[in-house]
């Protein structure tokens, strides 16, 4: 909704035009490592390394195998320790390990349950298990190149109540409700995932992010906050409906504290995604807390809140 | 209080001027049938050629001669010459009437540009048009449009369809100051350009100033333009309209005493929406739910032969109503220019010519929404009072001086957001609502004739910004803590001035041909920061603060100037080269917010640009036109942006080639048609991609280092006299926009298709274009 207000004079601009494809052919670029980081509240943490590819390169599964960074030191340091995480192939790891970590990175993995998953190389290790308050580094190398990245795990804030309301024209389909008081005096993120009938969660599909002063000033405030739907980004989805739930739905609500630089690239990084980039002037930079690479090293302090399907 | 003293002081000046024993011969010069003012004439002695004269842009001249008797000459295209013989022994003043040629020979002249003054004047980078030569030429919709005829003149881009902006010499959109009797117009656009605020009935003519201005502008680096309204004629009774494809536009002029005092009204209006109502019916809204109007007037007062006064206003609006996702988001957007302009021409003593203005303008721009119970609405505009008074003093015939002041009190409003959630309401996380600042300025020049061969224009002008508050001042600093500092009401929050030498000169080689040169030096203390790099009504303008500094430019100037075939063809090649500091941008990962402070959002960075101008221009006969070719670059170098490299900014289009050609075929039949070619413009593009949980984010390029396809485009139009009667004209315009149906790229995107894990992913690139092949038809009529 904030994206549209700002821009949506600009979508009758859209209405009016139309569109051809074009041929055009971009340089090489910077072969960078991106890096998909998480580390959450009792949770060990996870990596998967990928490089970026030329843009109009093919997509199939024998390239996406491919695209993985095999064979890299990845550290891990809490301040006291610092710890090697070991390289596996997801299907070599045990189901429900595989489904924790399914839900986790919001991908469904191949596993006992999921025959059809994916088939992915992630960086992990038992030894380490993220906690309120701390911060972690960091340390990839791969070859002769480094990337390194700091993130924390903020403590969790506990909403006040989340409910469903119904959609105003069918009572098939209801609308999530969170009633959020924001802590006064600090600066406070938010990244929100949620399971439907299931525990693997997924983020929504536009903006999966929230802060107490980018719309408004809400600092201190407390107020009630519609959320929409996450998705399996591999599967179809009904555009006219897409935020709402289904009425039979158990929605479990997965509700992260985030720290800045962590909700600073999915802001930017959605904000590219959902506008193509900002075809009308330059693209906003993503902002990744990756120094030497892409993608994100973020922390998560969560809470869980499950809404059943009122009969 | 130091600042009113030596405003005084200004004004006082003219009687304390001393005497000579040269007498001056003055007074107006107009057109007999419309009351219009005849700018540029000439009027000079028979005994002595070198006592001349041209009249100014209200058809004012001056001669000073020694007691003695004279023949007076009065010349101007198309017009019959006048002749008079005098005895001068005293200061007089003398009006003149001249009357057009015969009617069938309807000589199309370019406004301004007498045989000589293209050769003759010190000024470089001027160039005239008038609202006749906007209405030879073909248009989108067939609404003649004097912006987009500028924009054919070398030197001048648009950002093409869908781009209100202006860019003169390689500058940003904010830095030209243009004006409608005096008055600054903040946003030109309806509809996001397509067409300008300028309804061309209402218009009499334009003056551009690419860089080089007079010492009596100021306030913007890369030019100014200036658009005078017409008079309301004092003799009789006139009315003009028209009839167009998606507008319509009705003038009435009329005296209310005859000679003495007089009213002009003109309006215009869109009926795209009233046309399709009964058709279309989306969501409780009929019709499509867009439509412009500009109304403009002007009373013209001569209380006397030496007064001249004139009250003149605009006043227009665009308004905007969508809904979406089945009524669950309204939004209710207008916005628009109010101007008024209040001044008083004297003429004091014969040597001195006093204007006082006092002048209003604002540009406000409204977006309400609503979605279930959040209400929300954004508020931004710019209003400013400004007192202007400008001296014309005669001091010989040798120099013209010009002096005066200028002073404006600005209040922005850059972003004033609300909202609510049911009884839940939020704050706009900004500090400020207002921002206030007193803006002034001092100036004077000479014009003066060193020699036969050399002239020059010499001035200077002193400006001053001060924000005062009542304001919070919020800094951010790096160690993440916020300084905020109060200001009271009136107290000084930052002060800035500056010197601006303006200089030009030129030298004659013989009666055709003549070098110019000119540099000079400007500030800017608006700032306009566009989001989607496309002027569009929502743009912020912001003043200079704490965290803004003024914008500064020097430009340096060159040329040849070289009529043909007894001033038939004109030619000229003008060379630039232009620096610009302290040039603002949004910040490189800047996502668009509605609260707290606009300027924690922006960078600061330098910018220049160097080109070459070559015009040619046929003025006499059936078939008349230009053509003109710029070949120019235009950069920005940013510590914060493309890692400090130097980057070509967006409208760094090398090549802009223009022909206009207007054909009068008998008396009956006009053509008319324009051809425009430009490179394309800088863009950035994705070189690859990535994948972060399933979905694609693309890795982008150096800012601005690969090019959109070229813009070109032909326009072509035929006019059809109907018959004439002693009162009533009209006439049958047929055009057709973007004749050959080119696809100008409007905007580059990436069309994302399929997962990337299924191996479905398809990445196409596409573009986004707006007009096609446009016919139009449009009736007009003179009463």
């Amino acid at each position: 909704m904030k994206k549209l207000l700002n821009i949506w004079p600009i979508v009758v601009l859209l209405f009016l035009a139309c569109e051809k494809d074009i041929d055009i052919k971009p340089k090489e670029g910077k072969n960078l490592i991106v890096v998909e980081g998480h580390i959450e509240t009792n949770l060990p943490p996870y990596v998967i390394l990928t490089r970026s590819q030329t843009f109009f390169s093919s997509t199939d599964i024998n390239s996406i195998n491919n695209n993985f960074i095999r064979g890299a030191k990845v550290t891990v340091s809490d301040g006291s320790r610092t710890i090697t995480l070991a390289e596996l192939t997801t299907d070599s790891i045990p189901a429900e390990i595989v489904d924790t970590l399914s839900s986790f990175l919001g991908i469904p993995l191949k596993s006992a349950n999921n025959p059809d998953g994916l088939s992915i190389v992630v960086y992990t290790t038992i030894e380490l298990f993220g906690q309120e308050g701390r911060t972690y580094n960091l340390r990839v190398e791969t070859g002769n190149e480094l990337v390194t990245a700091s993130t924390t795990i903020p403590f969790a804030n506990q909403l006040d109540s989340v409910w469903t309301i119904p959609h105003p024209e069918t009572d098939t389909l209801v609308n999530l409700y969170v009633r959020y008081a924001d802590p006064a005096g600090q600066e406070n993120f938010i990244r929100y995932f949620n399971a439907t009938n299931s525990n693997v969660f997924y983020p929504p599909l536009y903006s999966s992010v929230l802060d107490d002063k980018s719309f408004f000033n809400v600092d201190g405030k407390t107020f009630d906050i519609p959320l929409e739907k996450g998705y399996n980004r591999y599967k179809d989805v009904d555009f006219s409906t897409y935020p709402y739930f289904s009425a039979k739905d158990t929605i479990t609500l997965r509700w992260c504290t985030i720290d800045a630089a962590h909700f600073r690239f999915w802001s930017t990084a959605e904000y590219n995604r959902n506008n193509g980039g900002n075809p009308f002037s330059s693209p906003t930079t993503i902002t990744s807390n990756i120094k030497g690479g892409l993608g994100i090293w973020g922390g998560y302090g969560p809470s869980y809140y499950v809404v059943l399907p009122k009969k | 209080m130091r600042i009113f003293l030596i405003g005084i002081l200004y004004i006082l000046l003219p009687t304390l001027a001393f005497s000579q024993d040269l007498f001056t011969v003055s007074g107006t010069l107009i057109d007999s049938t419309s009351g219009e003012p005849l700018i540029a004439a000439t009027i000079f002695v028979k005994e002595d050629q070198s006592k001349g004269a041209f009249s100014d842009e209200n058809g004012v001249y001056n001669i000073s001669l020694p007691p003695g008797k004279y023949t007076l000459i009065v010349n101007y295209f198309s017009y019959k010459t006048d002749t008079l013989s005098l005895f001068v022994n005293k200061d007089v003043t003398l009006n003149f009437k001249l009357r057009p040629e015969a009617q069938e020979i309807e000589e199309i002249v370019l406004k301004g540009s007498k045989p000589v003054e293209n050769v003759e004047s010190a000024e470089l980078g001027k160039m005239e048009l008038s609202a006749e030569d906007a209405s030879k030429i073909p248009a989108l919709f067939g609404e003649v449009d004097l912006m987009k005829t500028l924009q054919l003149l070398p030197g001048v881009q648009g950002g093409g369809e869908g781009n209100s902006g202006i860019y003169v010499r390689g500058g940003g959109p904010d830095q030209n100051l243009i004006l409608l009797d005096n008055a600054p117009v903040y946003n030109t656009g309806h509809l996001f350009g397509f067409f300008s605020v300028f309804n061309n009935d209402a218009i009499s003519n334009v003056t551009l100033y690419k860089g080089n201005m007079p010492a009596n502008f100021g306030g913007r680096i890369s030019s100014v333009i200036d658009f005078s309204m017409k008079d309301a004629d004092l003799e009789k009774l006139k009315v003009d309209g028209g009839i167009g494809l998606i507008s319509s536009r009705l003038s009435i002029s009329a005296p209310i005493i005859k000679n003495k005092l007089g009213i002009v009204l003109s309006g215009r209006r869109t009926y795209i929406d009233l046309l399709t109502k009964p058709f279309i019916d989306r969501e409780g809204i009929r019709g499509v739910p867009y439509y412009f109007y500009d109304l403009n007037g002007k009373i013209i007062w001569k209380p006397s032969s030496k007064d001249h006064v004139s009250l003149s206003s605009y006043y227009g609006k665009d308004n905007l109503q969508l809904v979406f996702f089945d009524g669950r988001i309204k939004a209710l957007t207008y916005w628009g220019n109010h101007t008024a302009t209040l001044a008083w021409k004297h003429i004091f003593g014969e040597k001195h010519i006093q204007n006082l203005s006092l002048v209003y303008n604002k540009f406000g721009f409204v977006s309400e929404a609503s979605f279930d119970e959040y209400n929300s609405s954004l508020n931004s505009t710019i209003e400013d009072f400004t007192f202007k008074a400008d001296y014309d003093y005669l001091y010989s015939a040798r120099h013209k001086i010009k002096y005066g002041l200028a002073y404006t009190w600005h209040v922005f409003t850059p972003r004033k957001t609300d909202a609510n959630a049911g009884v839940v309401s939020f704050g706009s996380g900004t500090a400020n609502t207002n921002v206030l600042a007193h803006d002034m300025a001092f100036y004077a020049l000479d014009e003066f004739s060193l020699t036969e061969k050399i002239k020059f224009n010499v001035g200077l002008r002193y400006n001053f910004f001060n924000q005062v508050g009542a304001y919070t001042l919020i800094e951010p600093q790096a160690n993440g803590q916020i300084d905020t500092t109060t200001f009271k009401s009136g107290e000084s929050v930052k002060f800035f001035d500056g010197w601006e030498p303006r200089i030009s000169g030129r030298y004659l080689i013989n009666d055709k041909s003549s070098f110019k040169t000119a540099f000079n030096i400007n500030n800017q203390y608006v700032h306009m920061v566009s989001l989607t790099g496309n002027s569009m009504p929502f743009d912020i303008w912001l003043p200079s603060s704490v965290l803004l500094k003024p914008q500064r430019g020097w430009q340096y100037s060159l040329g040849y100037f070289r009529n043909f075939k007894e001033n038939n063809y004109e030619f000229s090649v003008e060379g630039y080269y232009k620096e610009m500091k302290n040039q603002l941008e949004y910040r490189q990962d800047y996502v668009p917010v509605i609260s707290g402070e606009v300027e924690n959002d922006l960078v600061v960075g330098k910018g220049w640009s160097y080109g070459l101008e070559f015009f040619a221009k046929k003025k006499f006969g059936n078939l008349q036109g230009w053509v003109g070719y710029t070949l120019a670059r235009t950069f920005r170098k940013f510590p914060d942006i493309n890692d400090g490299k130097i980057f070509p900014a967006r409208y760094d289009r090398i090549h802009d080639f223009n022909v206009v050609a207007m054909y009068d075929y008998g008396k009956r039949w006009t053509m008319g048609a324009t051809f425009v070619f430009a490179s394309g413009q800088a863009i950035t593009l994705p070189e690859r991609r990535y994948i972060i949980t399933g979905d694609v984010y693309f890795q982008y390029s150096d800012r601005n280092s690969y090019r959109m396809q070229p813009y070109n485009r032909l326009d072509l139009s035929i006019t059809y006299k109907g018959k004439e009667t002693k009162r009533f004209k009209s006439s049958w315009t047929l055009a057709v926009y973007n004749a050959y149906n080119r696809k100008n790229p409007y905007l580059y995107f990436i069309d994302a298709e399929g997962n990337p894990i299924d191996g479905e992913l398809t990445l196409k690139a596409k573009k986004l274009y707006l007009f096609p092949i446009l016919p139009s038809l449009t009736w007009n009529f003179t009463y």
